[in-house]
């Protein structure tokens, strides 16, 4: 599965992805990255004007490997993922960039071809498991169609596949269930169920859009074990989109926040949550509530909202939320760049880095954000007003 | 626990709480509910029930007592002579105190019946059996003409602000209206003036009171639903799952509101949610409810320091962490500690 020419049908190769940990180990071996998305942007056009809805992202995804792309409603994760996938051609819908795949652009495929990578190749699991799966056919049928689409295989091998998957996913007594309908199984099931379709050909990347949103505490966690050992054992790589620095936290390799169409932030797992740098991701960070730290630590929301995304100014689209950008920061739209002393650990956001420091530091210890600024020598908003 | 237990919407859903069932087994949330684990067994249930309760009934001073609240859904069968067969549980003999100027929180996941307790405390829904003591009378046999004084003392803020608001009226007679309806403001002008407070009062901007639902934000029609709810000065406001429509920016302004509102203007508040991290940031005191019972009840700091049904443990495991490093850290100590 880690070679583009290998082109076996799925169902054969089924036999290999039991338990066998060996297509996780050679997934992850270096080289070119499986998806590359250089400068993305994603416009609609609208009666009020066209809405940026992806302003130029740019990002890769290595086999074998989680992508978590962060960000709230609007900002673009999802119809930057959409776009991978070809879901948002229109005629109105203004689409720049390149994404390869393999080293084959997607964008420019017809959608003949695009049809032969989707489902096969690259895979994407929805939020709401119920509106995704056909409410009147069989489940068994609905993953036989995905499998006979893409290999030539007959209707009796495409069905053994599809009890094989099912089984895969955890769904007790896949060979009765496989004849079941959706409005049999209850939310967590059919989450299964679309993880046992997007994955029944054996795809190298696998988009899953919020997948657990729409499912209780207990539930989501078995989804999210289930995507990570079936990871380990499948070698697929995935980019996991959500709003919950949760999910991501417990899931992803590498994190990319999204703020009004743009990265904002990117890096490692870890130095993401242990070093944050920019101060959209400190606001996220300050304004969930967490177990893990005392109750009287106050949230501190983001004030304002995310800006219209219609005739947006080259400029840093945080600014006017910005608690800290009195006194340091610099017209124009900043670079996505390395941070001091990370390379790899890229911001957008022209802050120097003792400041920087400083601040989160304030903030990590459950300060507010005045008292990090004041700390910083930044004067306060009510001053500059 | 008959087979009716579980949530109409979701069949199954609930039957979730144990955490040591290997991913690639069978699982118990297709499982029936009498397989579903310790909780759903009725021998079981009955006893650990006591044994968690933590919290004295009946003691301090309290706004709302309800005592061994029931809610059944008859489930028909036959076109004209419809005969019960059976009954759906949603509620199956909750008990609990909110008392006076605090936080109380009910949480749990989808189907075990929180907002149903929540729609019987307001009346919107009428128990099968049980007590709802508001303030010293018991409204849960009320007739509507008999409620209508106590609809002003228990208001209720909605989960989805899209759907609450009438699209077609304005800010000012949407939070106008409890005035209006129970004659609180004399004139035009005083009702503008009041309704002017409420908006300022959440964070509103005044001078938009002519503006329509649609010209605000998720999180700005929060704040509307919140100055309704608060309008007529309540004693208990019910907030069923106020903020679990809200990106986590906005859900925060909202939880803080909440707060000062609740501090500044002395409310006791019914607080539901799903999220049991938002529900301990909020709540002085909690009930943990599961397949129509409460089976944990106890402080904030207590439940979540030490959970002792097996059911609080498996909700608080499955919560994500947002710090990688923790999540190392209990996948370390998963070898030894199993639950």
């Amino acid at each position: 599965m880690t070679d583009p020419q290998d082109h076996t049908p799925a169902p054969e190769r089924a036999t290999a992805t039991g338990t066998s940990p060996a297509g996780g180990d050679a997934g992850r071996r270096a080289g070119a990255p499986l998806l590359e998305v250089r400068d993305l942007r994603v416009g609609f056009g609208s009666e009020d004007g066209l809405v940026q809805a992806v302003g130029g992202i740019s990002y890769t995804v290595e086999a074998g490997r989680t992508l978590g792309i962060v960000g709230e409603s609007g900002s673009g994760k999802s119809v930057s993922s959409m776009t991978l996938m070809g879901l948002t051609r229109s005629p109105s819908t203004k689409i720049e960039g390149e994404v390869l795949f393999e080293g084959r652009d997607l964008l420019t495929m017809s959608t003949d071809e695009l049809r032969k990578v989707r489902g096969n190749e690259i895979a994407m699991i929805f939020q709401d498991p119920l509106s995704s799966l056909h409410p009147f056919y069989r489940i068994g049928d609905q993953i036989i169609e995905g499998v006979r689409a893409h290999n030539d295989v007959t209707k009796k091998q495409a069905k053994a596949r599809a009890v094989e998957m099912l089984g895969l996913v955890g769904i007790p007594d896949p060979g009765r269930r496989v004849d079941a309908y959706p409005h049999e199984f209850s939310g967590g099931m059919r989450q299964r169920v679309m993880i046992a379709m997007a994955l029944a050909n054996d795809p190298k990347l696998l988009i899953a859009d919020e997948p657990t949103t729409a499912l209780d505490v207990t539930v989501q966690k078995q989804i999210l074990e289930l995507m990570d050992r079936l990871q380990r054992e499948l070698g697929t790589a995935i980019v996991m989109i959500t709003h919950d620095l949760g999910v991501v936290a417990e899931t992803a390799d590498d994190i990319a926040v999204m703020y009004a169409g743009r990265i904002v932030e990117r890096a490692s797992v870890h130095d993401l949550f242990s070093h944050p740098r920019h101060p959209y991701t400190w606001g996220l960070l300050r304004s969930i509530p967490r177990l893990d730290l005392p109750r009287d630590v106050e949230l501190v929301p983001v004030d304002g909202r995310p800006p219209s995304l219609i005739g947006l100014p080259d400029d840093c689209s945080f600014r006017e939320r910005c608690p800290y950008a009195a006194g340091c920061c610099r017209p124009g739209m900043p670079d996505l760049l390395g941070a001091d002393g990370a390379p790899d650990h890229q911001v957008r956001c022209t802050m120097p880095p003792e400041r920087r420091a400083t601040i989160w530091q304030v903030l990590a210890d459950g300060g507010t954000p005045q008292e990090a600024a004041t700390k910083a020598g930044i004067p306060q908003p009510e001053e500059v007003a | 626990m008959s087979s009716a237990t579980p949530d109409p919407g979701t069949a199954g859903s609930p039957n979730t709480p144990d955490p040591t069932t290997p991913l690639g087994g069978p699982q118990v949330e297709e499982a029936s509910p009498s397989a579903g684990g310790v909780i759903g067994d009725p021998t079981v249930a009955d006893t650990s029930v006591p044994a968690v309760r933590r919290d004295t009934l009946g003691e301090g001073d309290n706004i709302l007592q309800v005592r061994d609240l029931r809610k059944e859904f008859p489930i028909t069968k036959g076109l004209l002579f419809k005969r019960q067969v059976d009954a759906v549980r949603a509620v199956d003999g909750v008990s609990f105190d909110v008392r006076r100027g605090e936080t109380f929180g009910l949480v749990g996941e989808s189907g075990c019946g929180k907002s149903t307790t929540a729609r019987m405390i307001c009346r919107l829904l009428d128990p099968t059996s049980g007590q709802i003591d508001f303030d010293g009378t018991d409204i849960a046999g009320l007739s509507r003409k008999q409620l209508v004084p106590f609809r002003r003392d228990v208001q209720m803020v909605f989960q989805d602000p899209y759907s609450s608001l009438n699209p077609r009226q304005t800010i000012g007679s949407i939070i106008g209206a409890p005035l209006d309806i129970h004659g609180l403001a004399k004139g035009d002008g005083e009702r503008k003036r009041k309704v002017q407070e409420l908006m300022d009062l959440v964070g509103l901007n005044p001078e938009h009171y002519n503006r329509l639902p649609h010209e605000f934000s998720g999180g700005q029609r929060q704040r509307i639903g919140i100055a309704r709810a608060i309008a007529l000065s309540p004693k208990l406001l019910i907030a069923d799952e106020p903020v679990s429509a809200l990106d986590v920016s906005i859900q925060a302004q909202i939880l803080n509101l909440l707060r000062r509102l609740q501090r500044d203007l002395g409310l006791s508040l019914l607080f539901i949610a799903h999220d049991l991290s938002v529900v301990r940031y909020m709540c002085d005191r909690m009930a943990v409810m599961y397949a129509g019972e409460i089976v944990e009840l106890a402080t904030s700091e207590e439940l979540y320091a030490n959970p002792s049904h097996p059911y609080t443990r498996a909700l608080l495991d499955a919560v994500p962490t947002p710090d990688p490093d923790a999540r190392a850290r209990r996948l370390a100590e998963r070898g030894t500690a199993a639950v």
